[in-house]
């Protein structure tokens, strides 16, 4: 097994959420709901211009200020209907970090500058000895013997406990609804985990995982642990980031699998 | 790959459980990992099939889209980073990242192999398969009982029955009036196939047009007399000869124009080649972030004793990085300037400034380039008019422009006392020409140095008068919010940096005085002879580059669409402000007196000739009657009818509120045409359903600022429900029309409007493609002679086509011409017409004889702010209206009071900015969930001190308001924005609350009269839709000059309870 891993460049990153996006993309058919939330109107074609709401507009005439993300005078809005044809997991999580400030100066009326932000996007860490698998009492958690990849093994074992989601410290196991303790056992609805697979399926074609492939201002690779030591240098990289949770839990150091590189300040003489 | 089924997984699975239990990693390998192969879903699925896209919608600059397509479905997208990693190590031994992660190298010879999409990009799919895709055409039915703008107020109806009544509904605007009342608005359709057509079709019909557009319109009016209609900017690679960039007011990892390409691009300048980059702009953004560096400049401090730098010989000619000799750099020698200590500055990465004080900032530093005798003397002298007091030359302006508009005197008059008579209509070519006094750029910049009681920017008090220099410095830092003392780091640093790049964007000229700040951005890079420089350029970025000169043919449309319409003679059409289009079809006045109308209504349709071929130059012919008289009528422009194709202006044009009056109670008829219901279909009379860019093939041309690829658009999937494509929309509307008005076809073209769509406004993607790819001459003789083409076969299977241009052999867009007089001195050829400036001085005009003509004529009303007028002959900073300015109790600046509406009595103490967001295309995907959810916060930034004045904690509901109007969204609190500025960014939906204690009193000009203001109840917008806020009165004499709207500047309050 060569085992992957993610480089994570902070001084590139700018937060813009293309790499999330393409995840959401490529993983469409993996979303915890695929199989409940089907767009029914894309059935099949003969059902476009259906008669299926009455011969209606859109979503129903008449209807719309419930039926649409229109919001009605409280605020109330029509978004959870229109959320379940995508992906709620998140299996890549974009934070922003501020610091510092931008204030005023009364006497001259100018402003005094000292604001920055700071980006981190990770998704699952691939950890070496990942906390998930040992806390899962289905032993439904494994590591891919190719990548190294944190796999789900089947989606149906799961039991929808959330002990993986709670002993991950970067919240790497995802539901479709975060309230899914709330569903009944036998509930079909019931959401289970999901995470990022690594995208063992595009590597396994020789594709970078969809995250990395979109990511336009390369702050974001992948690759086996040895070769992105190499390929960045032992000395420009680091295993830790202010912003970038501790890996150690109660079940000893999880081992991430990524590395970054700190935003650097670069004033110019 | 594992073949066993998911139900042996499952046993597998469970067996195991207490294995895995103990970790992973431990006990017997072999018997822990083997069964336990990925799931059956996470196999590669070869079953789908990929149809290479690109991006629409007004996303200008485009980028590679791979569209999975399986079962008649879209699957997913991924984009051009999907190259396998193994291949490209093999490709590139020494380069491994070469395809994952361009070089540098590999960027400077202009390699930009990667077209990546940004997040709008991947929202398309879901834009596509949104659930509320209009799908099929509804007529508005008035025995519903519902009023316009309530959606339960349509019916279902069929296409023939939608485009009978659309085509009625026309027709009978078309003969209600006999010369002036159909408004034509278009938007973000696939190929702008309705400017091509429209402007076709105009010659037979009297249309009311907009002479402007909401992006880069006042850039556009800016350049017309300034540096020329068809100057351009420097090639896009050409950064990485650059050694200084300041970036003003533009983000290219949000804007829509350039795109993030670009802005990787300057990421690897920032990383590898070290170059210092400076933001300045009014909102914290990721240009400022991620990629400035800020710089340290050292320079000598301004002593009072002090006096104006007075150039002496020339010293120097900087022999570095330049083409060629008769272009370079010069500098010198210099008695008087700066003589005091040398002094160190820190520039910070983000240089934030007050919204609409832009063009202040830049006078200011100006003036520091000025006293320290920083600027390039014979640069001025010989390229440019009017920086020196009574400069004298004989203009060697061109009859047309490059894309053939007439370069012609508006008015008879002279330029100067002793310069040359001009007559209307007729070239400027050969007359002499003198800087009347007081209109110099020179004498400008000296009467800052006077009282604010006298117009100049010095304390009214006399405190400044015993150090003017720093008196006027210390003025502009009070208004812009910039210290004096980084504002003379930036002046000095891009003066004597040699080449420096302007990059300046659209953020600024986003405002009622924006015209005048891209006028100066031209002037700024004169002044310093960056114009004509590899590496530097000519000001602005916000406008044409030379990357389209790489193809023979380039699809254009701002040559024939409103944006460029600076001449009056360009269509025999009725040119408005888009702007102004609510108060048009309320008042039937755009702002205008009447009289104003009547004069340029006969100017717009007067039969002109061309004095030198006898013959009208503009394709699109002229009215056959003579001009048309307005005078006397009830309403100067009668606006009876909208036809709008995918555009949603209500909601990306200014104050929604008045746009929504208008739509509901004063249009007659209003023809939508769309994917998707949006606010403004929602007061359609008929509402067509258009199908998406997936569901038919065609050939993508970027925007003419963005990249040199070009794109392959493939049809994905079939069109959905009853769509119908635009162009056969298009087709069937307009041939109707042309029927029911007895035109016959051959009026419009032979072969009538489908061949006339199918052969020019937009032929199909193979035929536009064999047209459109092939180099120029041009590129051939600067990059080289062999060029492959691939086939069309070819470009679907990879997508996109690029010509590069090195940075090495870049394109100087000015380098040309910017030679004066007729004769190039390095080859001692005649400079062909459209190689010179296509003003009326052949120079770049730091005075514009064009506008002192028609300032001659067209007088401001002073006593009507609203009234239509040139505001300057000479660049300058022109106060915003509602600006900064009018928050202070004294004109020198110093007691903050808030701006004091007159008619609400209200006191509103910060100013909106309205920025263009990273997660739409103008209003375009506002609807999409998908996209919109990522979105945390959508409502209104603010600065961290002043929320808490006001109680407000991130994430609260407040109420963001101001005269026009009010939203009621989620505040986001952060240092992202200076105090004092509020942004709400640009197309978010307007969603008028239904709760009748949802309503606010605002004040709305309805009157003809453009002064008298009543007050309205409307819903305060529930959505967040920034033109609630903005100001319509705009316009500033359209005939002759193209608009943006006013989006930054002016004054609002947020509070978390609602005004009355």
């Amino acid at each position: 097994m060569s085992q992957w891993g993610f480089y994570f460049n902070q001084d590139r990153c700018l937060g813009c959420l293309t790499c999330k996006m393409a995840c959401k993309n490529w993983n469409e058919k993996r979303r915890g709901d695929a199989s409940i939330n089907i767009r029914s109107y894309l059935q099949d074609n003969q059902e476009y211009a259906s008669e299926q709401n009455g011969g209606e507009y859109g979503v129903g005439l008449g209807q719309e200020e419930n039926q649409n993300i229109y919001l009605d005078s409280e605020g109330r809005s029509n978004y959870e209907e229109f959320n379940k044809f995508y992906m709620k997991e998140d299996w890549r999580r974009v934070e922003t970090y501020e610091y510092g400030t931008c204030s005023l100066d009364k006497s001259t009326n100018t402003f005094v500058q000292g604001v920055d932000r700071r980006y981190l996007t990770i998704s699952c860490n691939h950890c070496s000895d990942p906390v998930c698998v040992k806390v899962c009492p289905m032993g439904n958690i494994r590591k891919d013997p190719v990548t190294g990849a944190v796999l789900v093994v089947s989606y149906e074992s799961c039991i929808s406990c959330g002990k993986c989601k709670e002993a991950c410290p970067w919240d790497a196991p995802q539901f479709y609804d975060n309230n899914f303790a709330a569903y009944k056992q036998d509930d079909p609805k019931r959401p289970k985990m999901t995470k990022c697979t690594l995208c063992v399926d595009r590597i396994s074609v020789g594709l970078k995982p969809a995250c990395v492939a979109a990511c336009w201002n390369r702050a974001l690779d992948a690759g086996p642990v040895e070769e992105l030591i190499a390929k960045y240098g032992e000395g420009n990289i680091t295993t830790t980031l202010p912003e970038f949770k501790s890996s150690q839990t109660p079940l000893g150091d999880t081992q991430p699998n990524i590395f970054f590189k700190k935003k650097t300040d670069r004033i110019r003489k | 790959m594992s073949n066993i089924s998911r139900r042996s997984f499952l046993k597998v699975g469970a067996a195991l459980s207490a294995a895995a239990a103990f970790g992973c990693t431990k006990g017997d390998e072999d018997e822990v990992y083997t069964p336990l192969s990925p799931q059956d879903d996470l196999v590669f699925d070869t079953e789908e099939k990929v149809v290479c896209s690109s991006g629409a919608y007004n996303c200008g600059s485009r980028c590679h889209h791979k569209i999975h397509v399986k079962n008649g479905r879209m699957i997913a997208m991924t984009s051009a980073g999907d190259v396998p990693y193994d291949a490209c190590k093999e490709l590139n031994e020494n380069n491994p990242d070469e395809f994952v992660h361009d070089t540098l190298a590999t960027m400077s010879e202009g390699k930009q192999v990667q077209y990546r999409a940004c997040a709008r990009g991947y929202s398309y799919i879901s834009k596509t398969y949104q659930p509320d895709r209009l799908k099929y055409p509804l007529i508005r039915d008035e025995t519903l009982g519902f009023p316009k703008g309530d959606v339960r107020g349509f019916r279902r109806a069929t296409w023939d029955e939608a485009l009978k009544k659309a085509v009625n509904m026309i027709v009978a605007s078309y003969n209600a009036s006999d010369d002036t009342n159909i408004g034509y608005v278009t938007g973000t359709g696939r190929q702008w196939i309705h400017y091509n057509l429209v402007a076709r079709f105009r010659k037979k019909f009297p249309w009311v047009w907009f002479n402007n557009n909401e992006s880069t319109g006042n850039t556009d009016g800016a350049k017309f007399d300034s540096i020329g209609g068809t100057s351009k900017s420097n090639s896009r690679t050409d950064r990485f000869n650059s050694k200084f960039i300041l970036t003003w007011g533009q983000d290219n990892s949000s804007t829509t124009f350039y795109q993030v390409n670009a802005y990787w691009m300057e990421t690897k300048i920032r990383e590898d080649l070290k170059t210092p980059i400076v933001v300045i702009s009014s909102t914290y953004n990721d240009a400022a972030a991620m990629l400035a560096t800020g710089v340290e400049v050292t320079y000598k401090k301004w002593q009072p004793s002090d006096t104006t730098a007075v150039l002496g010989q020339e010293t120097e000619v900087y022999q570095e990085n330049y083409i060629d000799g008769d272009l370079a750099y010069h500098s010198y020698e210099i008695t008087g300037g700066a003589t005091g200590a040398s002094t160190k500055v820190q520039v910070p990465a983000w240089v934030a400034c007050r919204p609409a004080t832009d063009g202040a900032l830049m006078v200011a530093m100006m003036y520091v380039i000025y006293k320290r005798g920083l600027y390039d003397r014979k640069f001025l002298q010989d390229a440019c008019f009017g920086f020196f007091k009574g400069q004298e030359i004989i203009s060697t302006a061109p009859a047309k422009c490059q894309a053939g508009m007439p370069v012609w005197a508006p008015h008879d008059g002279k330029i100067g006392d002793t310069g040359d008579q001009i007559s209307t209509g007729k070239t400027f070519t050969g007359k002499k020409m003198v800087v009347p006094a007081g209109y110099s750029f020179e004498e400008y910049l000296e009467s800052l140095e006077q009282s604010t009681a006298a117009g100049g920017w010095l304390s009214s008090d006399g405190s400044d008068d015993s150090n003017k220099y720093a008196g006027v410095l210390n003025y502009a830092a009070r208004l812009t919010g910039v210290s004096a003392d980084i504002i003379e780091a930036i002046a000095i640093k891009y003066a004597e940096t040699k080449p420096a790049f302007l990059e300046a964007g659209g953020g600024p000229q986003r405002a009622y005085n924006g015209l005048e700040w891209c006028w100066l951005c031209f002037c700024f890079a004169a002044m310093c002879g960056h114009t004509n420089k590899r590496g530097g350029g000519p000001g602005m970025t916000m406008y044409s580059t030379p990357d389209e000169m790489v193809y023979e043919e380039r699809l254009s449309s701002a040559w024939n669409s409103g944006s460029s319409r600076v001449d009056p003679w360009s269509g025999a059409t009725i040119a408005t402000n888009l702007s102004a289009y609510p108060h048009t079809a309320i008042t039937g006045n755009d702002w205008r007196t009447p009289e104003q109308i009547v004069e340029a209504v006969k100017l717009e349709t007067a039969w002109y000739e061309n004095p030198q071929t006898g013959e009208s130059t503009y394709p699109y012919g002229i009215r056959p009657n003579g001009p048309i008289d307005v005078s006397g009528r009830e309403k100067p422009i009668q606006l009876d009818c909208f036809v709008v194709v995918h555009a949603n202006y209500m909601v990306s044009q200014a104050n929604t509120n008045k746009w929504a009056v208008a739509l509901r109670d004063h249009l007659k008829s209003l023809i939508v045409a769309d994917l998707h219901m949006t606010p403004t279909a929602r007061y359609a009379d008929v509402v067509f359903p258009i199908a998406s860019h997936f569901e038919s093939e065609y050939f993508g041309d970027p925007f003419i600022f963005g990249p040199t690829a070009r794109f392959y658009h493939g049809k994905a999937i079939e069109p959905m429900y009853e769509c119908w494509t635009e162009e056969k929309f298009e087709q069937t509307l307009w041939s109707m029309v042309n029927d029911a008005l007895g035109i016959s076809n051959g009026d419009i073209t032979e072969g009538g409007i489908p061949a006339y769509i199918a052969e020019t406004a937009r032929p199909s993607g193979e035929a536009t493609y064999t047209t459109r790819i092939a180099p120029s001459t041009y590129y051939k003789e600067l990059v080289t002679e062999n060029v492959q083409t691939p086939s069309w076969e070819e470009l679907k299977n990879k997508g996109f086509y690029d010509l590069t241009i090195p940075a090495d052999k870049p394109m100087v867009g000015m380098r040309d011409i910017t030679i004066p007089g007729s004769v190039d001195p390095k080859t001692n050829q005649e400079i062909p017409e459209d190689h010179k400036i296509a003003t009326s001085t052949g120079r770049i005009n730091f005075f514009s004889p064009f506008w002192y003509l028609r300032m001659q004529t067209l007088k401001q009303d002073p006593a009507n702010p609203a009234s239509a007028g040139f505001r300057t002959a000479t660049a300058k900073y022109i106060p915003n209206r509602e600006g900064y300015e009018k928050f202070f109790a004294d004109i020198d600046l110093k007691n903050f009071t808030g701006f004091k509406s007159a008619n609400s009595q209200r006191t509103y103490k910060l100013l909106y900015l309205c920025n263009k967001p990273r997660y739409r295309a103008q209003s375009v995907l506002d609807n999409v969930s998908m996209i919109k959810n990522e979105v945390k916060h959508h409502g209104v930034r603010m600065n961290a001190i002043d929320a808490a004045e006001r109680g407000i904690k991130d994430g609260d509901l407040v109420y963001v308001y101001n005269d026009r109007g009010c939203i009621k969204v989620h505040a986001e609190v952060s240092y992202r924005l200076p105090p004092g500025v509020v942004s709400v960014e640009h197309g978010v939906w307007y969603r008028p609350a239904t709760d009748e204690n949802e309503q606010v009193t605002i004040w709305m000009c309805k009157n003809k009269d453009n002064k008298t203001y009543e007050p309205v109840k409307v819903p305060v917008d529930l959505g967040g839709c920034a033109n609630v806020l903005t100001d319509d009165c705009f316009t500033l004499d359209p005939t002759f000059c193209v608009q943006t709207l006013a989006a930054q500047g002016g004054p609002c309050e947020v509070s978390l309870t609602k005004p009355e």
